[in-house]
């Protein structure tokens, strides 16, 4: 390698260009191109198969030899899954929209609130509460399934209940169930903490000379300056909603508030038999996340850049 | 209003909503979690003061240690593999040749699409009978497996299936890290003669550290808490070969609405959570992310 790589110079300067930069070329391809290019086909080709799938009706899934494509495909399918009562999927998208959107728009609000006083101002035990928010991250959200159940059925005066929770079922198959315990996170308020941080402070100081408050140098400087932080923060919190399955499993208790991930899991595990509609369904809710990701992707870089790669 | 009032009531609101939401629903949890634990409670009658009694059970419950070992053994295999193959797409896609972007574009795109979804995609695959794995095995003349249907099989086929879906995380992670690391570095090696293999070892792995490490904690976090995939590929079986400790906690309270044996499984599993945590902060902190 290192005799090759420091060839003598009249050799260097007598091969013609065109055939070093083939060899280059032909290089590129066997150890970079080739190589992803097989990968790249495994890796989307689970998602492919969904695709598939979704196109062709029950007896054509289960043929052998499995067949790579049917044709011709079945588009009725995804007509027939909005008329399907046991998907009732018009409702658990409407369903899954609410609770992805909401949560997001609360956690973002909530958590730049908390992050610009903890990065902005000064103020005895400042540490001590940055501290306790960061603490909080190491809090695993699954294995408090069991707590925040108990405590989302037993929030007073709602759903039936007295004013020390009993008697009712809270909130409970409920939106402000789904959506609000989990619109405060402590990693998205140290998230944006580090992104307050890392503006100047005269900027916050010319603001104020020219006559500005307290609240509008929030909404009107550190806000839009932070967007690139808060669009990485939005996505990763709407996927995480959209795709979350244990908390609707265990809040959810009607159609009402089913969202797509429960009511493909629900209808998998109870009549797992009508594949082409499930699948159908996957690919209905697979499809705007990545349509989301491929779209704003630049921003999710620099969220992973800015939160662990440094 | 002065700046100071103002800023007092700033301070006062904006920290005092989200931290008293923070203080009912993430921090006062875990002393429900850990009162609970310590009683007998079917959420019909309150619950009942029975001091360990629970934790003594846990003790000698075959199927928590089960459960364990099941996680373990998923967090065994699904760890190191994962982590390696998206070392692996890291050192891959960290080029510089045109449309590199692409490949990592797709290689993330498992990671966006919703768990439930394409679990279903592999529970077709792993069909029996006329499923594509074990087509394959057949076209190329191995026996066919029982994949999701057998006590030795089924785990393996959950951890395939949860390897595939977070490779690209990770390996978005490391690729961060390994951009962060000034060409310089190993260019001056190569002068110095140590060839790509040498330089991986002696320059790069060494200054991946803390990204690996923040990598391997949140992944052994993430193992130990695996769920869904669970939940919808065998429901723990066949056989309880599949049962994890949050499948276990999960059937625990909400099928058998034995809420504070399920808490005491919670709090074990906190406690273990909590301390890797703990150590993952501690390690990854050590250069100046936090402050």
């Amino acid at each position: 390698m290192a005799i090759e790589s420091l060839p003598l110079p009249a050799v260097a300067a007598a091969k013609p260009a065109a055939g070093r930069s083939r060899r280059k070329l032909l290089r590129a391809v066997l150890t970079f191109y080739l190589p992803a290019t097989i990968i790249a086909v495994l890796m989307l080709f689970p998602l492919f198969w969904m695709v598939s799938v979704s196109l062709r009706t029950n007896s054509q899934i289960f043929t052998y030899p499995p067949a790579i494509v049917v044709w011709p495909p079945r588009w009725e399918n995804y007509v027939d899954i909005w008329n399907d009562p046991r998907m009732q999927m018009g409702l658990q998208t409407w369903n899954t929209l609410i609770y992805a959107t909401v949560r997001t728009f609360l956690q973002l609000i909530f958590s730049a609130m908390a992050a610009f006083i903890l990065a902005r101002f000064h103020f005895p035990g400042r540490n001590l509460v940055f501290y306790l928010v960061l603490a909080t991250v190491m809090i695993p959200d699954e294995v408090m399934m069991v707590p925040l159940f108990l405590m989302v059925k037993s929030v007073p005066l709602a759903g039936g209940n007295d004013l020390f929770g009993a008697g009712g079922t809270g909130w409970l198959d409920t939106f402000y169930g789904l959506i609000l315990p989990g619109v405060i996170s402590g990693y998205s308020i140290f998230f944006l903490r580090q992104f307050f941080l890392t503006l100047p402070k005269e900027l916050e100081e010319a603001a104020r000379i020219d006559g500005c408050s307290e609240l509008g140098i929030f909404w009107r400087v550190a806000l839009p300056m932070c967007t690139p932080a808060l669009i990485a923060l939005g996505i990763f919190s709407f996927q995480a909603a959209w795709s979350d399955f244990t908390w609707p499993l265990i809040i959810s208790g009607s159609p009402g508030t089913r969202t797509i991930q429960l009511g493909l899991g629900l209808m998998a595990t109870t009549d797992g038999t009508d594949w082409s509609m499930l699948l159908t369904g996957a690919v209905l809710s697979t499809l705007p996340l990545i349509a989301l990701f491929v779209l704003l992707q630049r921003f999710i870089v620099t969220g992973v850049n800015f939160g662990v790669g440094k | 209003m002065t700046i100071k009032q103002q800023q007092l009531l700033l301070g006062l609101f904006f920290l005092g909503i989200p931290l008293l939401w923070l203080l009912v629903w993430v921090i006062a949890p875990i002393f429900v979690v850990l009162y609970l634990s310590f009683t007998s409670f079917n959420i019909l009658s309150p619950p009942e003061w029975v001091g360990f009694w629970n934790y003594e059970d846990l003790w000698h419950d075959n199927l928590y240690w089960r459960a364990f070992g099941n996680t373990l053994y998923f967090t065994a295999f699904a760890m190191p593999l994962g982590i390696s193959l998206s070392m692996l797409l890291a050192l891959l896609v960290n080029t510089r040749l045109p449309g590199a972007w692409l490949f990592r574009t797709i290689y993330y795109l498992p990671v966006v699409s919703p768990l439930i979804a394409t679990a279903l995609v592999w529970v077709l695959f792993y069909e029996v009978s006329s499923g594509l794995f074990n087509y394959l095995l057949n076209s190329v003349g191995l026996s066919a497996q029982p994949w999701l249907n057998s006590t030795t099989t089924a785990m393996p086929a959950i951890i395939i299936m949860s390897v595939w879906k977070s490779l690209g995380f990770n390996m978005v992670i490391i690729l961060a890290a390994l951009q962060a690391i000034p060409k310089e570095l190993n260019e001056a090696a190569s002068l110095d003669g140590a060839g790509r293999v040498r330089q991986f070892f002696a320059i790069t792995l060494p200054l991946l550290r803390p990204a690996m490490t923040y990598v391997l904690i949140t992944t052994l976090i993430g193992s130990f808490q695996v769920f869904s995939q669970v939940y919808v590929m065998t429901e723990g079986g066949p056989n309880n070969s599949t049962v994890t400790l949050v499948h276990l906690i999960y059937r625990t309270a909400f099928q058998n609405l034995d809420f504070g044996y399920a808490s005491a499984m919670a709090m074990v599993l906190f406690i273990i959570l909590v301390i890797a945590s703990f150590i993952n902060l501690r390690l990854v902190s050590r250069g100046n992310l936090y402050e």
